[in-house]
């Protein structure tokens, strides 16, 4: 009874009334609302006492070295030069490895040298990083996809 | 009778030509001889100089720092950096080598260096610091630089069995103080004779008949260079004879440019313990931390004074004795116009200036990690073109990592000495940490005396690993969704296993208690044996051992089930492999030490890439991870959040063997992963567990590291979901007993235990989290 009100309250007060179908008949019974989770900060962690994950939101826009190292790394694939790319995206690697444009790049190179095993492993290691990154996403599962036409 | 003396006379002369023959024939033989062998001679004067003159051994260097907006470094971290590098603290810097400090401020002007990718160049800069980052990188022209690289340390070399080592410098590399010292003292004649100076033999041997000792050699540097570099410090005429004729041919061939830039590479100039120091590029660096050419005049001196006797003026042990020899050397400058008399009067108010005694064994103090470098070159190179190439090996040793390692290694093991009363001496440890993700070795503790080359644990004690193990076992689990998740409800209950031979493995848990029936994760949370036993026998022990494979051991395990906890030896260094690839999301990369190689001409030789191979699934690398973060919220590893940030997210896991012989701790954050171990050489019993001894130096070295937080991601393929933890039920968030839990799709529990509400306790629910009633 007590929730019967507590909703009736509820639904005049937000204006909704009438859209809510009067319950009767045979219904099947609603599915059990999501509890919401708690809610999570970038980097995940625990609130309270539950351990929850973090969501995945690229780091790089705050560093600006990696940014010119992914850069570099890419004019340097571009040129060609794919073992110096790698040599400078690997210093990226070092100072944020959960930026997933550091793995396109990496494996951008080992695919144009023709290395496909590694080229598709680090484009799956990539992936999972690039959550909304969908630039970097799209050209991740882009890439895997010549890697495997080539496979 | 005339003409019988006549006859005589004829006789007596047929007689002499002869025996003239015969001397003649001598002397021309003894000619040619003496010609052929001063061909020889001149050839092997010849060709040594003219080819490979120095067996080289390779040299090692450290990561290069890197500097940009937001770098982890404190301002006093990059000083020491900066110091270790040899680079001097002046008012204002104006030179390469040099760097100046304000309150929040460091200007340093770097050197140049040549890395693999590119040259970095010599360049003067400011780096503004906010707490233990740097706030802002700026040029001398007050534009940003979004990043720079200080060159590496070189922190030790590869040597052969007679230990040599030498760093070439080239003539013009030189300050020309030094040049002209040499000359100044050693052989005031050496641009006028033709290697030998007969002025020079006379005025030493006119000095030595009036003190009645060999007081002087005479020798010009030419002869010095020749006695070093040919022949032996016997003093026999006959090598003395040898000496100054070989001394005239090397003069012949070569320019004297080309012998005195070979002398200068060549002169014994110190010993550091086993190890002869040769040459003023590496004396310089061994004396005073710095490259030659930035060696100032009252450096340039105490080398030079150097050369007469490097034992007897040494300036560690005989400070004086070396000081007086340096005024002299400053004296001499002085009086040969090299300087002016009122520098050498300043310089001479100077202390020595050599690093102290504990600083100088700079590049020679990290023998552990060596090791490791060393393990894997040989994997690429013979012995001998190690020992004798002179390669430059640039690697990812972290000085600062290690300083960190070493100094809490050294105070916990006495502290836990201290308070657990182990007969001092005792407890010994290991450690390693790497970097997440780049799989790159950073620091290596090989035992409780970092610096000493002894017997390293970190690569070479394989010891049982305990419950560091128990990763594997649950991750086998964890693979077959259809049969086991998190929430899992497995036995803590004894357990008896029969064995190939007849024994009974019966193994218990570390209280000697029972849980009954548990949630799955909470068995690896609380390292509970008889839970993990009960699981791992279900799995099988050949998926077990094929999940450690996977995870990159490379040994051979023994199908036994005291496998599943932990009877399988390791060294400190395997366990990291391991944790590396759960740490890395499930991806394979072998550990790194080695960055790159290069030949002695700096030409790029081969390098060490990043490489990664999947091998497990995202999917289950999350619930794993969620596990061992338990451990250290709640289970057995909680201590640590006693002394780290609670915002900070870790996982790892502890482990202890049969009669706390071992204490082990493998745990990572976001960006570093360490293994610790801790027990005794001779496999004696400890008080200790994984999480009262290795923990507690896993968690000084953590605290003390620039640490982000584990990148937890929810992966595709993961939902979480409120669990009852005692039913395995679904439960409901609030309601006692129910944990959020991730599960992988479609293996989540679809019964709703008691928590779950009904359907309109539902809605009400729903609609108080919106009106956030």
């Amino acid at each position: 009874m007590k929730y019967l009100l507590s909703i009736f309250i509820v639904l005049l007060a937000t204006g909704c009334a009438p859209m809510m179908a009067p319950v009767s008949g045979p219904q099947p019974p609603p599915p059990i609302p999501p509890t919401p989770p708690p809610q999570s900060d970038e980097s995940g962690g625990v609130q309270g006492d539950v351990i929850v994950p973090s969501n995945p939101a690229p780091e790089r826009a705050s560093n600006s070295a990696v940014s010119q190292l992914v850069e570099d790394a890419w004019r340097y694939n571009r040129a060609g030069d794919y073992d110096r790319s790698n040599a400078v995206v690997e210093r990226a690697l070092r100072i944020n490895h959960t930026d997933p444009e550091i793995y396109l790049v990496m494996a951008s190179n080992y695919f144009a040298m023709t290395q496909l095993q590694l080229a598709e492993q680090l484009v799956r290691q990539g992936l999972p990083l690039a959550g909304s990154n969908s630039v970097v996403k799209r050209d991740l599962q882009r890439l895997l996809s010549q890697i495997i036409s080539v496979k | 009778m005339a003409k019988t003396r006549g006859r005589n006379k004829k006789r007596g002369k047929r007689k002499a030509a002869p025996r003239w023959r015969w001397i003649k024939r001598l002397f021309w033989l003894s000619v040619a001889v003496g010609l052929l062998s001063l061909l020889a001679l001149d050839a092997v004067v010849y060709q040594k100089f003219t080819g490979k003159k120095w067996s080289l051994p390779s040299h090692v260097y450290s990561r290069a720092l890197e500097l940009y907006e937001g770098a982890p470094l404190s301002r006093e971290q990059l000083m020491w950096e900066l110091d270790g590098l040899g680079y001097r603290r002046v008012a204002a810097a104006k030179a390469s080598g040099q760097y100046s400090v304000s309150s929040r401020r460091v200007e340093v002007f770097s050197r140049g260096f040549e890395f693999w990718d590119g040259e970095e160049p010599a360049r003067l800069m400011t780096l503004s610091f906010t707490g233990d980052s740097v706030s802002g990188l700026v040029d001398a022209g007050r534009t940003e630089i979004p990043l720079v690289r200080l060159e590496p340390m070189i922190i030790g070399g590869i040597y052969p069995a007679q230990k040599e080592d030498r760093e070439l410098v080239q003539l013009g590399q030189l300050p020309s103080t030094l040049v002209g010292a040499l000359v100044a003292v050693e052989d005031q004649g050496f641009y006028r004779h033709h290697g030998v100076s007969f002025r020079g033999i006379s005025r030493a041997f006119v000095a030595n008949v009036k003190q009645g000792k060999m007081a002087q050699g005479g020798s010009t540097l030419t002869q010095q260079l020749v006695k070093n570099f040919y022949l032996n410090q016997q003093r026999t005429l006959t090598r003395k004879a040898l000496e100054a004729v070989m001394a005239i041919l090397l003069e012949v061939h070569f320019s004297k440019d080309d012998i005195l830039e070979t002398y200068f590479n060549e002169v014994y100039l110190g010993q550091s313990g086993d190890l002869a120091i040769h040459g003023f590029g590496l004396a310089s660096r061994y004396y005073f931390q710095r490259p030659v050419e930035e060696l100032e005049l009252h450096q340039v001196a105490l080398l030079v004074g150097l050369v007469k006797g490097a034992s007897y003026y040494n300036p560690w042990r005989h400070s004086e004795r070396s000081q007086q020899r340096r005024n002299l050397v400053l004296d001499v400058m002085a009086q040969q116009g090299v300087i002016e008399a009122k520098q050498a009067e300043e310089a001479k108010r100077k202390p020595l200036g050599v690093v102290s005694s504990s600083a100088r064994g700079g590049r020679w103090q990290y023998p552990a990690y060596l090791d490791l470098v060393k393990r894997q070159l040989r994997e690429d190179y013979q012995a001998s073109d190690l020992e004798t190439e002179g390669l430059r090996v640039f690697t990812h040793f972290d000085p600062q990592v290690q300083r960190k390692l070493e100094r809490r290694m050294v105070s916990r093991i006495e502290s836990l000495e201290t308070g657990y009363r182990i007969a001092d001496g005792k407890l010994e440890g290991a450690s390693v940490v790497v970097r997440v993700g780049a799989g790159e070795v950073l620091a290596v503790a090989g035992g409780r005396q970092p610096g000493y080359a002894g017997f390293n644990r970190a690569l070479n004690a394989r010891r049982p690993m305990g419950s560091t193990i128990k990763p594997a076992v649950y991750m086998t689990a964890l693979e077959r969704p259809a049969s086991y998740t998190l929430s899992t409800q497995i036995e803590d209950t004894p357990i008896s296993v029969g064995t190939e031979g007849g024994d009974v493995w019966q193994p218990r848990n570390f209280g000697r208690k029972s849980h009954g029936l548990i949630p799955l994760y909470e068995g690896l949370g609380y390292s509970y044996n008889q839970a993990t036993a009960r699981l791992g026998m279900n799995v099988g022990l050949p998926a077990i051992i094929n999940t450690v494979k996977r995870l990159g051991y490379q040994g051979e395990l023994p199908e036994l089930p005291s496998l599943m906890l932990g009877a399988v030896a390791m060294s400190p260094l395997e366990v990291a492999q391991l944790y590396h690839t759960i740490a890395a999301n499930g991806f394979y990369s072998p550990l790194r030490a080695i960055n790159s190689v290069f030949t002695a001409e700096n030409v790029p030789l081969k390098r060490y890439p990043f490489e990664a191979e999947q091998r497990f699934d995202p999917a289950v690398m999350h619930l794993i991870q969620y596990a061992l973060q338990v451990v250290l919220r709640e289970g057995t590893g909680k201590s640590a959040y006693k002394r780290l940030p609670q915002d900070l997210v870790l996982a790892g896991k502890t482990g202890t063997t049969n009669d706390q012989r071992d204490s082990w701790f493998a745990g990572f954050s976001g960006n570093y992963l360490s293994v610790v171990w801790m027990g005794r050489d001779d496999n004696g019993k400890t008080p200790l567990t994984g999480g009262t001894g290795a923990l507690q130096l896993w968690t000084d070295v953590m605290s003390e590291l620039d640490n982000r937080s584990l990148v937890f991601n929810q992966p595709e393929g993961i939902s979480y979901h409120w669990v009852e933890t005692d039913t395995g039920l679904l439960g409901r968030k609030g309601c006692a007993g129910s944990r959020y839990l991730p599960f992988i799709d479609g293996s989540e529990p679809v019964d709703a235990g008691r928590c779950v509400p009904e359907p309109l306790e539902n809605v009400v629910d729903w609609l108080k989290d919106k009106l956030g009633w």
